[in-house]
């Protein structure tokens, strides 16, 4: 893939297309690239499903005790007992049935 | 030219087909042929030897861990630019302001106390370390327009492919970073043209 079309070509474009490659092309590359990178897929592929398991169970850990748990204790009063509160009696499970028995 | 990239881009496939078939010996030759592009690259945009050397390696990660879903049939090079370039920018983006500062910190007192490395000579540099200024004063878009058209040698339609942005958009970014550029090397111009033709 080589430039075909180019934009601008003045001065300055020359001076910066050349400056710019100069500085990128002057840092040598990263020794044992290579290796370093045959050790990592070795160590993907060694026990991906072991690896796997662990983070589900973290997920799993961290979804149950930091965001279902906390939810769950805050809304309690509001799940539990504010609806109650808002319902007349005979609307109740006991008032129901107080209410039919009554009559 | 054209007939080289031909050849090229048939034995990346090959290459490609082979790794999909599971060899790795493929995957070695695949980087050792475009290593310099990739690494290039995400050194340009994020102007960090270590970080662009550990993107180098999670590119080509990528390419092992996804080559099933690579079309053969088409040139690597789009690939390798668009998830070099991707990774570059998620790290800058995850990388803060605060983080940056205190890195940059460490970094200088570290360069003071251990040997030097061609790394460290290079930006020792005081020229190398204005270009690098300029670089990093660029928007991280404007940046990777600017390290794909200029250090890459990509045309404007190519970069609009791998950004997947339209071509209108690349040449105002492209715009708009040679106004930045001309500002911040502009001071340091004869400098840099001394040291310039000096290593040439």
């Amino acid at each position: 893939m080589r430039r075909r079309d180019v934009y601008k070509q003045d001065a300055f474009d020359n001076y910066a297309d050349r400056l710019l490659k100069h500085w990128a092309f002057e840092l040598p590359l990263p020794v044992n690239g290579r290796a370093r990178l045959f050790v990592q897929i070795a160590q993907e592929t060694k026990d991906p499903i072991l690896w796997l398991n662990v983070v589900l169970a973290i997920l799993r850990w961290s979804f149950r005790n930091l965001i279902l748990e906390p939810i769950d204790i805050a809304l309690q009063p509001v799940l539990y007992f504010s609806d109650l509160d808002m319902y007349p009696t005979y609307l109740t499970h006991k008032g129901i049935n107080q209410h039919f028995l009554c009559q | 030219m054209v007939g080289k990239n031909l050849v090229e881009d048939k034995l990346d496939r090959d290459l490609i087909l082979e790794l999909q078939a599971g060899e790795l010996d493929a995957l070695g030759e695949i980087y050792d042929r475009h290593r310099h592009l990739v690494y290039r690259t995400a050194l340009a945009i994020t102007c960090d030897p270590d970080m662009a050397a550990d993107l180098l390696q999670e590119v080509f990660l990528r390419l092992h861990r996804f080559a099933e879903r690579i079309d053969p049939s088409r040139p690597l090079q789009p690939w390798l630019y668009r998830m070099t370039v991707n990774l570059s920018y998620t790290w800058i983006k995850r990388k803060s302001r605060w983080m940056r500062y205190i890195n940059e910190m460490a970094e200088r007192i570290v360069t003071e106390r251990r040997p030097a490395s061609p790394h460290n000579l290079a930006e020792r540099d005081e020229s190398w370390r204005w270009v690098r200024q300029a670089i990093l004063a660029l928007p991280v878009q404007q940046r990777m327009v600017v390290v794909l058209y200029y250090i890459n040698d990509l045309s404007i339609k190519e970069i609009s492919e791998i950004l997947e942005i339209p071509v209108g958009t690349v040449k105002s970014r492209l715009h708009y970073a040679r106004k930045v550029l001309k500002k911040q090397l502009g001071i340091h111009r004869e400098v840099l043209r001394t040291v310039f033709y000096e290593t040439t």
